[in-house]
């Protein structure tokens, strides 16, 4: 299948975009006849002329009022080349469609009424076309039969077009005199031009290069995250080519390194990954990846950053000013962001950017924002990475492209320079000082399933043994250690992390260790884990169903939550990963606090008791 | 990549975005080519399997031929199937002309259907090049809860971002085919090896473009009665693809109204 070509048709109301388009159509003979019978009997109704731009304005308010609401497509299929034109309304009310059309669009047509010549609105949209990320663009001069044909008229356009376009930052491909209604030089070149001896629009346009494959370093935007036979595969689309099976990767922004263990198709077939394929990806080791994130090359990975300038173009009835909450959505990321800055909007008559304190709808500007997490970008506009919407309460208000990105103001990035200390006094020391192993006791488990109530009688029990235990409670440390972590996935994870380190800590010092913590997902899990390297580590699964911990409420979170007070809470509108191998269940559905209690206790003595473990609790 | 592989590649990011933003989240299948190409790339997007129910607006006067594929499918896709039957004539809008009303049935079932598994989203496999009035179409549309589709407010979307969230009562319909054209479908069917209708191949000079219900739905003149036959008739010819639908041609703006008021 040939490639099409999608071109739209910008410009002011009433300049004769969905008319040019008609016509375009019907001379090259696209249009079918029963088509063109229909809108004969439609305009006769209306007791009109024949009005060519219907085809497009399909809508009866469109017709009736003669302009156009939607953005529309029309196909054609030219010799070799196919097209779809698609139809950017011009009224200032339809921006949104406008910006809706023009992003579907890999060149353009600025149709320009001979007689009023070149608007605040045109040059809007070529403004808006270049943000966009159209390069080149046909100047279509139209309505040259009301201006007496005129060199002179068509000559002071051609030089406006071409200065115009210069600033807005496009290339002019050519500028074409045309009379859409009549067919001048639309198709058939004309008698009329005396004075112009180019080519025809459809010439113009039968010549617009192919849009080129972007040189871009290959990446893997995550979408999804989806487990298919235990295992974790990340759903996704790539840009650039270059990923295949074996290949080192980086999780940014984790910079976690991995390699691509497999690509996962349906069916199965395992060739590279080429530039704006989706597809599937499983890496090679347990990490936590999650929907935004991007998978690239190790030695070509795109930066994480969290301060952003960006140009941007606004869309929303409130304006936009410094200190606005919005949800940005870059990539497959979706973050919440603040403006810090509006550092000015473009003056639509001068072309020139002046200082201003919002946005208001229809504005194109420069502002700076700043994202509550670190989003991975680039400034090279071909990527997707450079490419955002913003968001005001679930609609989308406005758009642009990254100019800058600075880091965020702390990274995790450990240096090579750094080694771990070998103490004079090790973890057997210690142990038997203490008369107990030292180590971590996870307890997860949902939202009020009883972990903080039997973590604390844990802790006294055991102490009142004579033992050296501590209680640890997630929410306690997010109102201190974690306090700059809210309830995404990511932060979620990162909480775990932390405390997972904070307690591996705690058990190096000899300590046992009692974590009350939801932990909902296994990988942050395994990370707590896996931190706790000197000591033995016990992860027990504290159950009861949803629908019991919802009857016990003790905080009241459940209601709020499902009254929609809080997002992202566990159990209700947030996954928890039910752990697979826990070393100890403990059930608080049935079972009362003590008799829960005492079980626990049997089992944590029997397992950190010096020399004497339980055999029913090793294995792991 | 090709054309057919980006199409593809865009479809199935836009399904997997559908399944995480939006739930519930189900899909229409008529049988035809569009819809059962659409079930094909949701399978590859989520590698062999879907998700969530696949359903039918069953008029009980679809062909034949419609039934028995649909059988054949549902067991060899696996899906989680659901046939909504639509309600009879007498519950459509009584001013819209016979074969509007006919139609209309299905907007009707397509509301009980919604009420019925309470979806926040339902992605249907209509394409811009069918007709004019979806030619103005989003990719995800938002409809009221009348199922009500405010053209002159439609959000913008671009660069694969879309308004994804529904407010009470409020339905998306997800489009992720809007992009391509018949003879794209076609080509895609081949070159995938999809199962489609025989009724679309030519039979006695006639064949079916586009299929609906049994009553309203005529076939027209081809003499194509192979795959590659029907994508050489469709490379050389300009006829509107929906000339043999009924309810399109009734007046003026026989479709318009039937898309107002919730049809596809």
């Amino acid at each position: 299948m040939k490639h099409v070509q999608p071109v739209v048709f910008a410009g002011q109301v009433d300049h004769g975009k969905s008319t040019l388009i008609a016509r375009l159509v019907l001379d090259a003979g696209g249009f079918p006849e029963q088509r063109y019978a229909e809108l004969e009997a439609a305009c006769a109704r209306r007791g009109v002329p024949f009005e060519l731009s219907f085809l497009l304005d399909a809508l009866q308010s469109e017709r009736d009022q003669a302009v156009t609401i939607g953005s529309s497509f029309l196909w054609l299929r030219a010799g070799e080349r196919a097209f779809a034109f698609i139809d950017a309304p011009g009224h200032s009310e339809f921006l949104k469609n406008m910006v809706s059309a023009a992003s579907a669009a890999s060149a353009a047509v600025i149709v320009v009424d001979a007689q009023e010549g070149f608007t605040d609105q045109t040059r809007r949209h070529a403004l808006l076309l270049v943000l966009l990320g159209i390069r080149e663009a046909i100047v279509a001069v139209n309505k040259m039969d009301a201006v007496s044909f005129s060199e002179v008229r068509y000559r002071a356009l051609e030089s406006e077009a071409r200065t115009l376009l210069k600033r807005a930052g496009l290339t002019l491909r050519d500028c074409v005199p045309v009379v859409a209604r009549d067919g001048d030089n639309v198709v058939r070149p004309s008698k009329n031009f005396a004075f112009y001896r180019g080519p025809t629009l459809l010439q113009v346009l039968s010549e617009l290069a192919q849009p080129s494959v972007p040189d871009l370093s290959p990446a893997f935007l995550v979408q999804d995250v989806y487990r298919r036979n235990g295992q974790r595969v990340l759903a996704g689309f790539a840009e650039g080519d270059g990923l295949e099976e074996g290949a080192r990767i980086v999780v940014m922004p984790s910079r976690q390194v991995a390699a691509i263990a497999s690509v996962k198709r349906f069916p199965e077939d395992s060739r590279p990954i080429e530039d704006g394929e989706a597809c599937g990806l499983v890496l090679d080791r347990p990490l936590y990846v999650d929907a935004g994130d991007v998978i690239a090359l190790v030695d070509r990975a795109p930066e994480a950053a969290s301060s952003l300038e960006a140009a941007a173009f606004w869309l929303g009835s409130r304006v936009l000013e410094i200190g606005d909450r919005v949800t940005m959505r870059l990539g497959t990321r979706e973050v919440p962001a603040v403006v810090t800055q509006v550092k000015g909007s473009i003056d639509l008559t001068e072309l020139v950017q002046r200082s201003a304190s919002a946005l208001h709808a229809g504005d194109l500007g420069e502002i700076a924002l700043k994202t509550d997490l670190p989003v991975v970008v680039s400034v090279n506009r071909a990527s997707g990475l450079s490419r955002f919407a913003l968001y005001r309460d679930g609609e989308i208000c406005g758009g642009g492209v990254v100019l800058e990105a600075a880091a965020p103001a702390i990274e995790k990035k450990i240096s090579t320079n750094v080694r771990v200390e070998q103490h004079f006094v090790g973890p057997a020391a210690r142990a038997a000082r203490n008369g107990h192993a030292a180590g971590v006791v996870f307890m997860t488990g949902l939202p009020a399933s009883g972990k903080s109530t039997l973590g604390k009688l844990l802790e006294m029990r055991l102490f009142e043994r004579g033992w050296n235990a501590y209680f640890l409670d997630g929410d306690t440390l997010r109102t201190g250690l974690c306090g700059d972590l809210g309830f995404s996935q990511q932060e979620r994870y990162e909480n775990v992390r932390r405390v997972g380190e904070v307690a591996a800590l705690f058990a190096d010092a000899g300590c046992l260790v009692v974590v009350a913590l939801v932990a909902p997902l296994a990988d942050a899990r395994d990370a707590a884990r896996t931190a706790c390297k000197s000591g033995i580590f016990t992860e027990i699964y504290v159950r009861a169903p949803v629908s019991v911990c919802e009857r016990r409420d003790p905080k009241g979170h459940y209601r709020r939550a499902r009254a929609g007070e809080i997002s992202e809470f566990t159990g209700v509108s947030s996954v928890y990963e039910v752990p697979q191998n826990p070393e100890l269940i403990v059930d608080t559905e049935s079972a009362t606090i003590d008799e829960s209690l005492t079980g626990l206790l049997e089992a944590v003595i029997a397992r950190y008791s010096t020399g004497e473990r339980s055999s029913s609790m090793q294995g792991r | 990549m090709d054309r057919l592989s980006r199409l593809e590649s865009e479809s199935i990011s836009i399904v997997r975005e559908a399944y995480r933003r939006v739930k519930p989240l189900g899909m229409l299948w008529s049988v035809g080519k569009d819809s059962t190409a659409l079930l094909w790339l949701t399978r590859k997007a989520f590698l062999g399997e879907i998700p969530f129910p696949v359903a039918m607006l069953d008029t009980s006067l679809e062909f034949p031929e419609v039934y028995a594929l649909r059988y054949r499918l549902i067991s060899e896709f696996n899906l989680d199937f659901h046939n909504e039957l639509c309600p009879p004539e007498s519950d459509v809008d009584p001013t819209l002309p016979p074969a509007g009303r006919a139609a209309a049935r299905k907007s009707e079932g397509l509301k009980a259907l919604l009420r019925r598994f309470r979806w926040n989203g339902v992605l249907l496999a209509i394409r811009r090049d069918e007709q004019a009035t979806r030619a103005k179409e989003r990719v995800f549309s938002p409809r009221s809860a009348s199922g009500r589709w405010e053209f002159r407010d439609q959000p913008p979307e671009f660069w694969g971002f879309y308004k994804t969230e529904v407010f009470d009562g409020e339905h998306l319909r997800i489009h992720p085919m809007l992009g391509w054209t018949e003879l794209d479908v076609w080509e895609y069917t081949r070159r995938e090896g999809i199962p489609y209708c025989s009724l679309y191949l030519a039979s006695e000079g006639r064949r079916f473009r586009s299929l609906g219900e049994s009553n309203i739905t005529t076939p027209v003149e081809s003499e194509a009665a192979t795959l590659d036959a029907i994508i050489e008739e469709l490379r050389d010819s300009n006829a509107p693809e929906r000339a043999g639908r009924a309810m399109d041609h009734e007046s003026e703006d026989a479709f318009e109204r039937l898309r107002v008021s919730g049809y596809m």
